[in-house]
């Protein structure tokens, strides 16, 4: 699990301005932990390529989301739900 | 005198040793089980006998060949130009920009997270060409510590696998045999890289060859059998890492470590035997004034693997490898490598039964065999229109730059028959 913290935490900082400049909440890797197995939590993994399918370091139950795509799903998910995004 | 025999068996180790070839013997053993390690036999049959003829010492009277000059000899100047053009640049521009970004990753997430995984790609790119620019004979002397580590790294692992207690997890027992034509077809890419090899002179090249794919098999045929056993059918087929997953299950955050070794150092072996590969085709081409844009004999080796690290770095900083289309390319530059193979066989077959050596025939048998199967494997993949798309593409513009070059210096080849590059 520390692994998986260092992995979010390193994937955080790493999308920290985008996100900032986009106005999109960010959220710590505590916070997600203890989310983590709630109902309310949609996690989305947004990788595509090599940055998907060569990381050992997948969250289970997260689902696969084109960053391509986006306005193909951004609506198919209930917006009273968390949706956590990760890209790096 | 051991020396270039180890030298020759580890540059034709070194897309073997990589973890895109780990990957797909993951998937090959998780998809067809038993099959896939009949299909690696038969695929090792194959690609021992097409290098038998390839390398055949009746092509040379010293028993060495080019292929370039085996390429111009059986089918002619053009093919051969277009051929070597499309496939020794897009191996060497496609499979580095993947591979080195796997090496990253693999270091991020094994050994140390802060490190940046792009930045280790570009470090690892920086290092091999600085041995490339420095001396071609420091790239030689690197490839079979590369290959060694990767090897000894994975027989570790598989005698750990061997000797220590099975997984306390359930593993899945499959019953019945899957088939899948693609995927065995898919087991010929996998051993790839024995055609070029340059042993030194008075030798019979088809020794390190034959001993590169007999350690391959085997090590593979362990490792896919460990990794069915450990992980089980289901979650290596899940998994787009089977590797590291089987080596984690077979010895713990030891397993995991061993076998980020062998990605990073598999992929520094690759793609140092791929510049070689490279440097080398295009310096055989210059030799005999088939490079465009080069006089006869002027080759500037530095100078083109600049040009193949800027490229390289070009598509790496431009997100391809994080695009899924790179698999696409790579499936198509490691078809045109097979497609090459198979006419490198056409070529040996047709010389040698000029020359009446008997059983050459098979030359003529293998290539036809190992085109059907590169058609096969084009049009039975998932992007089939974009594989074919880019593959012809690939090749009319290579054709379409060999033909002006022969057009515009029509009289300036000279085939050396007893030529090596």
């Amino acid at each position: 699990m520390k692994k998986m913290l260092l992995f979010l935490v390193s994937i955080i900082c790493f999308t920290a301005l985008p996100a900032l400049a986009g106005g999109v909440k960010l959220m710590t890797t505590t916070e997600l932990k203890n989310m983590l197995g709630s109902k309310e939590l949609i996690i989305l993994d947004v990788r595509s390529g090599r940055d998907w399918s060569t990381s050992e370091l997948k969250i289970t139950g997260a689902i696969r989301a084109s960053g391509d795509d986006f306005d193909s799903w951004a609506n198919s998910y209930p917006k009273e739900k968390k949706i956590v995004l990760y890209c790096a | 005198m051991v020396r270039p025999y180890i030298v020759a068996m580890s540059l034709s180790l070194g897309w073997m040793v990589s973890p895109d070839a780990l990957v797909r013997l993951g998937a090959g053993i998780a998809e067809n089980q038993p099959l896939f390690i009949a299909a690696m036999t038969l695929a090792v049959v194959l690609i021992a006998r097409g290098t038998s003829l390839v390398r055949h010492p009746g092509l040379r009277s010293d028993g060495r060949c080019s292929q370039t000059g085996l390429l111009i000899e059986g089918l002619g100047r053009l093919p051969a130009m277009s051929l070597i053009l499309a496939s020794r640049f897009s191996l060497v521009l496609i499979l580095p920009t993947a591979l080195l970004v796997s090496a990253g990753f693999a270091f991020n997430e094994i050994f140390l997270y802060w490190f940046p995984n792009f930045g280790f790609a570009f470090l690892l790119l920086a290092a091999i060409a600085l041995l490339h620019l420095a001396d071609e004979r420091f790239a030689l002397a690197v490839q079979p510590f590369l290959v060694t580590i990767c090897l000894g790294c994975l027989l570790l692992l598989c005698l750990a696998g061997l000797g220590g207690p099975a997984s306390s997890k359930p593993v899945s027992v499959a019953t019945g045999i899957s088939f899948t034509p693609e995927v065995m077809g898919g087991a010929l890419l996998l051993f790839l890289g024995t055609d070029y090899i340059t042993p030194g002179r008075n030798r019979d090249s088809r020794g390190p060859s034959m001993a590169a794919l007999c350690c391959a098999l085997l090590l593979f045929v362990f490792w896919a059998m460990l990794s069915l056993h450990y992980v089980g059918q289901e979650r290596l087929s899940a998994s787009t890492v089977p590797h590291l997953l089987a080596a984690r299950e077979v010895w713990g955050q030891t397993g995991r470590v061993l076998m980020g070794c062998i990605i990073i150092c598999g992929s520094c072996a690759a793609v140092n035997s791929l510049f070689h590969l490279a440097s080398r085709s295009l310096a055989s081409l210059a030799e005999r004034g088939l490079l465009p844009g080069h006089p006869q004999g002027t080759f500037r080796r530095r100078r083109f693997i600049l040009l193949f690290v800027v490229l390289i770095v070009g598509l790496m900083a431009g997100g391809v490898a994080g695009h899924s289309i790179i698999e696409v390319y790579i499936q198509a530059t490691l078809l045109l490598w097979l497609l090459m193979f198979a006419m490198l066989c056409l070529a040996a077959g047709r010389i040698l039964m000029r020359r009446t050596v008997p059983h050459s025939w098979h030359g003529l048998a293998l290539a036809a065999t190992l085109t059907t199967a590169a058609i096969f494997l084009a049009l039975r993949h998932d992007q089939a229109m974009v594989l074919i798309r880019f593959t012809l593409l690939t090749l009319a513009a290579t054709t379409g730059l060999s033909l002006f070059w022969l057009w515009k210096r029509p009289a300036s080849e000279i085939i050396n028959s007893h030529h090596q590059p």
